[in-house]
C-alpha cells in the first residue's frame, strides 16, 4: 500500500519536473529572442532606458513565402512626469534595424528608402504620455527591408525618448523566412 | 396582437435595411473581394504559340505575395517542339512601377536572374499543352510602393519550319494594384 502511494508521488514529481524544465527552456530561448516554435508569439520587453521601455511583439517566428512580417511595438513612459511624444504617419518615429544571421545590414526597399530618407513626408502629431502611458504602433518589416532571401533575420526597433532624445532600443528578435520554391 | 404586429414590422425593416447595406458595401469596394477573378493576358499568336501572363488577384495588400503564372501554350493542331531552359531564362518578366520606371530587383531577384545555365532541353507540347512557371513576382522585384504595376512577359518560340529559328513573343500587359 505504502509502495503504491510512493510510486504515485514519484510519477507526479517526475511529471512536474519535466513541465518545469520545458518552461525554463522556453523562457531561456525567449530571453535570447530566438524563435522557439514556428507559430509562437514572441513578445519581449526592452531594458528601461532614460525613463522608457520599448516592447516588441511578433505573431510568430517563422514566415513562409514572403508573407507579411508584422512587428507591433509599445513605448511605455516610466517617468513620473507628463511627456510629449511626436508621432509620424509613416512610422518614421520608430527606427528598424534588420541584419542577416551573419550580421550584415539588410538593404532598404524602395518604400523603405522613401520613408527613411525623406523625414519631412507625412504629417506628425504630438501625443501626451502620462506616467505609465503607452504608445503603440505596427510596421511591416519586409515592406521596409528587402527580406526576399530565405534565412534568419535579426530585428531591433528603436525610438528617441522625449526631451532627452536618447535612443530607446527594444530587445533583438530573430525570425526565420522560408520559401517553398 | 398589436405587440406581435409591431414586432413583425420591426423585423421586416431590419431585414430590408441589412440587405440594402450589405449590397452597398460589396459594390463600394469591389477590389476587397477575396476571390476576384485572376487577370489573365494572352499574347497574339506567334508561330502557333501564345504567351500567358496570369495574376491570381487584381489587388493585393502591401507585402502580400503576388503570384504570377506565365507560360507558352501550343495552339497548333499538331505537336510542337519547345526548348526549355531554366524558367527565369525562358521567361523575361518586366515590371513597371507606379512611377512608370522599371522595378528594381530584390537581392533574391538579382541572384536568380544572374544565373546563366546555358543548358536547354527539348520538350514536345501536344496541341493545347502549356509549359508554365509560377513565381512570387514581388520576391523578384521590389513592389513595396503602393499603386498600379504593369507586368508583362517576353519569351521566344521556335517556328514550325525551323526548330532552331526563334521568334520573340510578348504577352499583353497585366495590371496589378498594391493597396496603400
Amino acid at each position: 500500500m505504502i509502495a503504491s502511494k510512493f510510486s504515485i508521488l514519484l510519477v507526479g514529481a517526475v511529471v512536474c519536473l519535466f513541465t518545469l524544465s520545458g518552461r525554463a527552456d522556453q523562457q531561456s530561448a525567449a530571453a535570447q529572442g530566438a524563435p522557439t516554435q514556428d507559430n509562437q508569439v514572441i513578445e519581449q520587453v526592452g531594458d528601461p532606458s532614460n525613463g522608457f521601455t520599448l516592447t516588441t511583439r511578433f505573431d510568430k517566428a517563422v514566415f513562409k513565402n514572403g508573407e507579411p512580417i508584422k512587428v507591433a511595438f509599445r513605448l511605455k513612459n516610466l517617468r513620473p512626469t507628463l511627456e510629449y511624444f511626436s508621432r509620424s504617419g509613416y512610422g518614421q518615429d520608430f527606427g528598424l534595424k534588420v541584419t542577416t544571421a551573419d550580421g550584415k545590414l539588410v538593404p532598404l526597399t524602395q518604400y523603405g528608402r522613401i520613408i527613411y530618407d525623406s523625414p519631412g513626408i507625412g504629417s506628425s502629431i504630438t501625443i501626451k504620455m502620462k506616467p505609465g502611458d503607452k504608445v503603440s504602433a505596427t510596421l511591416y518589416v519586409n515592406r521596409i527591408y528587402d527580406m526576399s532571401e530565405g534565412g534568419k533575420y535579426n530585428i531591433t526597433v528603436s525610438t528617441r525618448a522625449p526631451k532627452s532624445g536618447t535612443v530607446v532600443t527594444s530587445k533583438t528578435t530573430s525570425v526565420i523566412v522560408t520559401f517553398d520554391g | 396582437m398589436l405587440f406581435y404586429k409591431t414586432r413583425v414590422v420591426v423585423l421586416s425593416t431590419l431585414i430590408y435595411v441589412s440587405a440594402t447595406f450589405s449590397q452597398t458595401l460589396v459594390q463600394a469596394d469591389p477590389v476587397a473581394l477575396p476571390n476576384q477573378p485572376a487577370d489573365e493576358k494572352t499574347s497574339d499568336n506567334v508561330a502557333g504559340f501564345v504567351l500567358l501572363a496570369r495574376l491570381d488577384k487584381a489587388a493585393y495588400q502591401p507585402v502580400e505575395p503576388i503570384t504570377l503564372t506565365t507560360g507558352v501554350k501550343n495552339q497548333r493542331a499538331t505537336d510542337a517542339w519547345y526548348h526549355t531552359m531554366l524558367p527565369y531564362e525562358a521567361f523575361k518578366i518586366s515590371v513597371i512601377t507606379p512611377n512608370g520606371k522599371p522595378a528594381t530587383l530584390t537581392d533574391y531577384g538579382k541572384r536568380m536572374l544572374s544565373i546563366d545555365s546555358g543548358s536547354t532541353q527539348s520538350k514536345i507540347l501536344r496541341p493545347g499543352d502549356e509549359y508554365s512557371l509560377s513565381c512570387v513576382v514581388n520576391r523578384l522585384y521590389d513592389m513595396s510602393l503602393s499603386g498600379d504595376y504593369k507586368i508583362s512577359v517576353e519569351s521566344a518560340v521556335p517556328t514550325p519550319e525551323d526548330k532552331l529559328k526563334w521568334l520573340k513573343i510578348v504577352s499583353k500587359t497585366a495590371t496589378v494594384t498594391v493597396k496603400p
